[in-house]
């Protein structure tokens, strides 16, 4: 059977507000669980940006990714967000967990559907609200038969879930890990470099184009309702000296941060020239609440709804790592991507890699020998910057790319991104204008 | 331009399924393993004996990745994104995961994912598991008696005032009680099917399943754990066999059984196909005609089945059980989910290029009695001799995700059996949903 071409032929998402998990009126998205928020970016799409061309009767299929399934993101199979925004029960719904890739393992899952023939039209969301009252897991860790000494599944000493299970720490061992290649300084001003360049595209209206505005409520004040239009992590204003002077959030290996350091306490000072953990809320992305959305269609579905597409799907990636250095991930997933396409990294324009922390985006940088190549990665900012609501990222850096492929008549673009528990996940498009 | 590549379908093993609990977590088998648990002891089985044994040289390194599926990914049952499981049965940390929840078809949905991915040549061997432990992560059925983790759809969905509001179109009353989505479908299927015909597929499968294990038909999938005596949680047990086959079961057993649903009449469900006197007219009594006796008993179980491209068969010296044709999947009103196997079953046919003739032996899920003949009955199925010839969920028991998984293995070994070409597998789920899988005997 012959593979058919699958195209994205939309993409929208909400604003990203800060979440609050310890104090939920802060955060602006407080009230509005992360069903109501994907919700909200299908209706968009349907009621106002594609009206009168096409409608949800005519999706196959809804994918839904979130980075766990407890309390109001439930969604029975993917059903709830389609359901809230009205689309008719015949079509097909799922609700997959890769942690941070999910919302990009749908539109993967989406590509393999149309390209074999099942489906036509795929729609593919990621959604996360962390303020939610009751959204962390509930589950005990303590309790896990993975982390019962002498249990017959006893992996902690193998996983090591006090660093796996806390992603600043894993980006505090791969910083240890990468000491040689880069020092504090470098993540810290790679923040500042995402922070300037989103708050850029903000001001030149590249968001715009994305974000639909969402009636939510002042931060810190429920009661009064306010439109919100812009992603509320931005800090246009930040400067090295004031990313460099945050506190460290993470304990270093030698201070018990992870099993095993790679550094004594002097190696540690020396290479790094303070006692504190690397990762500050300076150089690592905030947490926030927000949903997106991709569009997948076969070229004969797009003929049928006389739809442009905004770019072609060619190949996807993935794969998985050490989960205490989780931040790898992007690495062999990008590899993959790139051997599925017979592409190189020279053939890639753009790249988006997801800012999960700087060191992350860095690490991946020098990895695929991409360092010369810093204008093309990240041009409008990144995760440290817009924000990271976990799965809705995956079709946003997609989404994004695919825009800023548009708008710079350039061709070829890699989107990429790490996963929680060491994975990633990877998506290489193509501008069919250019 | 890129061709799509052959998917084998190479080996399958499974938990016996408990039953679950949550009133009294006791008197299951299995309370005390956590649904992950159960995964990873079919997962080792997989990889530590049956692999090796075949003569294989598959090892843990060389899967592609490892697929997920739970109807309740909550609370314990939090994956890491598919990756637990796999780590506790000591997978390396290069094998990707992912976790899927599509209800009852959560465990089909990772074949079928598996099978993307296999076709595409994005993978070469994916390892499909499918768990769920009830007694531990319980539905939501129970009311305030037992703790839950996800809440239904109340609060935006059912409440006229809010701008979210949709419970004309989707009726969660009657969506979320499984048993309430067979109620409507009896009703509404009431001019082909007496309660008395799904009370007697019910003891059909009773039988049927009885007859199986009495021959040693499940020694060739299930794996022995340690469990413990009914109501005795010291009193530790090997568990070898399914807990809910009834042994020589008669039709006057099945029929006596409470009255588990609320008919239309009595407010079941919105604008009920009959009034109470039309009602008793037609089934003979003013109850519910669902009971715990023509549906399938929520057990804790887990499945996993393996997938491999040619390459992989060649590559690693594998025996394939069956080939995978092709998959279907489709939605349907959540009210009526059962009739969801149905345009699943008509897509994949329809992909596979194939009849309802064409097909040798049928599993339809017998998440209810009602389900399985309606499918039959819509589909034109010869159930008495082509559908669930070795019993079914009635009887062996449903662990939502394992059962896709179960019933799909189930059908690779039928064909074998029977010396049959073609079997299409299809399960409901909840939330109204239909999955199925037509596979292909090589042989």
């Amino acid at each position: 059977m012959k593979v058919r071409d699958v195209y994205i032929t939309d993409y929208i998402r909400t604003p990203f507000s800060r979440s609050r998990p310890r104090e939920p009126p802060r955060d602006a998205f407080g009230n509005l669980r992360p069903d109501e928020l994907t919700a909200l970016t299908l209706m968009e799409m349907f009621d106002n940006r594609l009206k009168d061309k096409v409608t949800p009767e005519d999706v196959d299929e809804f994918y839904i990714g979130a980075t766990h399934f407890n309390y109001e993101y439930v969604t029975l199979g993917g059903r709830y967000p389609m359901f809230l925004a009205k689309f008719p029960t015949k079509v097909s719904s799922v609700a997959l967990d890769r942690q941070c890739g999910s919302g990009m393992t749908c539109a993967s899952l989406g590509f393999n559907n149309i390209a074999m023939g099942y489906s036509d039209i795929v729609i593919a969301s990621g959604m996360n609200n962390a303020t939610m009252s009751r959204s962390k897991p509930p589950t005990t860790r303590e309790l896990s038969p993975t982390m019962r000494k002498g249990h017959e599944f006893f992996i902690d000493d193998v996983v090591d879930f006090r660093c796996s299970g806390s992603m600043l720490q894993t980006a505090q061992k791969l910083h240890e890990m990468d000491s040689d290649i880069f020092n504090k300084e470098d993540n810290d001003r790679f923040s500042v470099r995402s922070h300037k360049l989103a708050a850029k595209g903000q001001e030149d209206g590249f968001f715009k184009g994305e974000i639909v505005p969402i009636m939510a409520h002042t931060e810190g004040d429920e009661d009064t309702p306010l439109l919100i239009e812009h992603d509320l992590s931005v800090r246009g204003n930040a400067t090295y000296e004031g990313t460099r002077d945050l506190r460290g959030l993470t304990k270093p290996g030698w201070d018990g941060g992870y099993y095993r350091p790679l550094m004594t306490k002097e190696e540690y000072v020396k290479a790094f020239d303070t006692e504190q953990g690397l990762v500050t809320a300076g150089n690592s992305c905030p947490i926030n609440a927000g949903a997106a959305t991709l569009m997948l269609m076969s070229e004969d579905a797009m003929k049928k709804y006389d739809l442009d597409p905004i770019a072609r799907i060619i190949s996807n990636g993935f794969g998985a790592v050490d989960p205490t250095v989780m931040g790898r991930g992007p690495v062999p997933a990008s590899w993959m991507a790139l051997k599925h396409a017979g592409l190189t990294t020279d053939d890639i324009d753009y790249f988006e890699i997801n800012e999960a922390f700087a060191i992350v985006g860095l690490n991946w940088i020098h990895e695929m020998g991409l360092l010369d190549r810093m204008d093309d990665i990240n041009i409008y900012g990144g995760g440290i910057s817009i924000g990271h609501p976990i799965a809705a990222t995956g079709p946003r850096i997609v989404g994004t790319l695919a825009r800023i492929l548009k708008q710079k008549k350039a061709k070829l673009g890699l989107a990429t991104m790490c996963c929680g528990g060491g994975q990633g996940t990877a998506m290489i498009i193509e501008n069919v204008d250019a | 331009m890129k061709e799509t590549r052959e998917v084998y379908l190479v080996d399958h093993v499974r938990t016996p399924f408990s039953l679950s609990n949550p009133l009294e977590p006791d008197n299951d088998v299995f309370s005390k393993k956590w649904g992950t648990e159960l995964a990873a002891y079919v997962l080792k089985e997989m990889f530590n004996n049956r692999i090796p044994n075949k003569g294989s040289s598959l090892k843990r390194e060389n899967v592609s990745e490892t697929l997920i599926g739970s109807a309740l990914l909550q609370h314990e049952h939090g994956t890491y994104g598919g990756r637990i499981p796999g780590w506790m049965a000591n997978f390396p940390f290069h094998v990707p995961g992912t976790a899927f929840d599509k209800q009852d078809g959560s465990g089909m949905k990772t074949l079928q994912v598996g099978f993307g991915n296999i076709s595409m040549g994005y993978s070469d061997v994916v390892v499909s598991v499918g768990f769920d432990q009830f007694t531990r992560v319980p539905l939501h059925n129970y009311g305030e008696k037992v703790k839950v983790f996800g809440w239904p759809p109340d609060k935006l969905m059912f409440d006229p005032e809010n701008k979210w509001y949709n419970d004309d179109l989707y009726e969660w009353k009657t969506s979320r009680l499984f048993f309430q989505t067979a109620q409507k479908l009896a009703e509404e299927e009431a001019d082909i099917f007496t309660k008395e015909e799904m009370d007697k597929f019910s003891v059909r499968s009773h039988n049927l399943a009885e007859k199986a294990q009495e021959e040693g038909y499940f020694k060739e999938e299930i794996m022995a754990i340690k469990g413990h005596k009914v109501g005795e949680p010291e009193n530790e047990i090997e568990i070898s066999e399914d807990q809910s086959i009834k042994k020589a079961i008669t039709l006057e057993d099945i029929a006596n059984m409470p009255s588990i649903s609320t008919p239309g009449w009595a407010g079941g469900y919105k604008n009920p196909k009959f009034t109470k006197d039309a009602y008793v007219a037609k089934f003979g009594t003013e109850n519910g005609i669902i009971t715990a006796g023509n549906s399938s008993p929520l057990c804790d179980g887990a499945s996993v089945c393996l997938l491999a491209s040619k390459k992989a068969l060649e590559d690693y010296k594998l025996k394939p059980m069956a080939k995978v044709i092709s998959i279907g999947f489709a939605g349907v009103d959540p009210t009526v989910r059962g009739r969801g196997v149905v345009p699943a079953s008509q897509m994949a046919l329809e992909h596979a290029n194939l009849k309802v003739e064409d097909i040798d032996f049928w599993e339809i899920n017998e998440s209810f009695s009602i389900v399985a003949l309606n499918a039959a009955n819509k589909l034109g199925i010869d159930w008495e001799n082509k559908m669930n010839i070795h019993g079914g969920a009635i009887a062996i028991g449903n662990p939502a995700s394992a059962t896709g998984l179960r019933i799909t293995a189930n059908l690779a070994r039928i064909l074998k059996e029977k010396k049959a070409k073609y079997g299409l597998a299809a399960i409901s789920s909840g939330g109204g949903q239909g999955t199925a899988l037509v596979i292909e005997n090589l042989d």
